[in-house]
């Protein structure tokens, strides 16, 4: 699938227009091929598992009814990160003042991906468990940037970063600074070899 | 990160390269491993949508049995669903053959309506008969679920059923 010349903007366009045009499935298609990316987005800016549920749902919820204002196929995928990044904040901003203790709450009682040591040892692979350990040093734009451009393929990295409100440039077509973080803290540890 | 940061801004302005794609591809299934997309997620967004969508009312699951014996391996047997929304109820037998399809045969407590079998990937409609009655054969077993449309112009919002599995 991630092989494809397609990117995923490119097949959410093509299932929101076959979605348009009457066709039952495309909502469907849309649905699967885009919710690993949304739940990637929203658990990374640190909601809790119930809540991050429910921001992706609402989501989807807010497409049924904009779907007649998206003009561009092509810019659904734009719209559908963009809602669930700011519906994720403002979930976290509003638990932070209502709650001043919740986020570290809640990755007390629910380990977080964020919190890499407990889960290392999920990881059955070497590679994974060293790429894990160095990504987790990153900081958190980073992590929220390579998180969710590992959920999209290669033609869609500079339209998700946007998506995301990071700068121009943060990645694609070149490499970008977070990926070459992740580059030197790897190149550093004498454990890792470069893949060839 | 005790790199200076020369090498980084150098490394950061070539172009992405196998090595990134690679660390990429390990992100996401380390991703996928450590916090995966819960199961149910994509269904019950899909039916959230679909209840929005036709602006419809849901109806409930009322009582059923041997629901919970449908993955089991005995064919022949028959499950029935009752479903019930504001002013109608839907009772729904399931028969199993020996094939891996199922054939539904329904009745509704209200005439003047139109059942919509919805199938992953395809739907079919009928009207029910003058008892209310209606069957659809050869169901591909999985999560269906059904709406209910007045033929009326009454204006009364569809009703949909949850899912059940075949």
């Amino acid at each position: 699938m991630r092989t494809g010349a397609d990117g995923l903007a490119t097949r959410a366009a093509n299932a929101f227009r076959a979605h348009r045009d009457g066709q039952p499935a495309g909502m469907s298609t849309l649905v699967e091929e885009v919710t690993p990316l949304l739940w990637a987005i929203a658990r990374q800016q640190g909601l809790h598992h119930q809540a991050a549920e429910d921001v992706v749902q609402n989501t989807w919820l807010k497409l049924v009814e904009h779907a007649p204002d998206i003009a561009d196929p092509q810019s659904v995928l734009k719209w559908l990160i963009t809602t669930t990044k700011r519906d994720a904040w403002s979930t976290v901003s509003r638990g932070h003042r209502e709650e001043p203790a919740a986020r570290s709450d809640v990755r007390d009682v629910e380990p977080d991906v964020t919190a890499p040591s407990p889960e290392v040892s999920v990881l059955t692979d070497a590679d994974d468990r060293l790429v894990w350990q160095h990504f987790a040093t990153l900081p958190e734009r980073c992590k929220a940037l390579l998180r969710a451009i590992a959920f999209a393929d290669k033609p869609d990295y500079a339209s998700v970063a946007q998506a995301l409100g990071m700068p121009v440039g943060s990645i694609g077509p070149t490499r970008g600074r977070c990926l070459a973080k992740l580059r030197l803290a790897l190149a550093a540890d004498p454990r890792w070899e470069m893949p060839s | 990160m005790n790199a200076s940061p020369e090498p980084e801004m150098t490394l950061a302005a070539e172009p992405l390269d196998a090595v990134d794609l690679h660390l990429l591809d390990a992100l996401r299934h380390i991703h996928q491993d450590l916090d995966p997309v819960p199961e149910d997620l994509v269904d019950r967004v899909k039916f959230a949508m679909t209840v929005a969508a036709l602006e419809a009312d849901v109806a409930e699951i009322v009582s059923s049995s041997s629901l919970e014996t449908v993955r089991g391996t005995d064919y022949d047997r028959a499950d029935t669903v009752t479903f019930a929304s504001e002013g109608l109820s839907v009772m729904v037998s399931i028969e199993h053959g020996a094939t891996t399809k199922a054939d539904i045969i329904g009745w509704v407590s209200e005439t003047g309506v139109e059942v919509e079998l919805r199938e992953r990937g395809r739907t079919r409609t009928i009207a029910v008969d003058d008892e209310g009655r209606f069957t659809f054969a050869g169901v591909e077993r999985g999560l269906v679920n059904f709406v209910l449309r007045w033929q009326d112009e009454s204006g009364k919002p569809p009703i949909i059923t949850p899912a059940i599995e075949l």
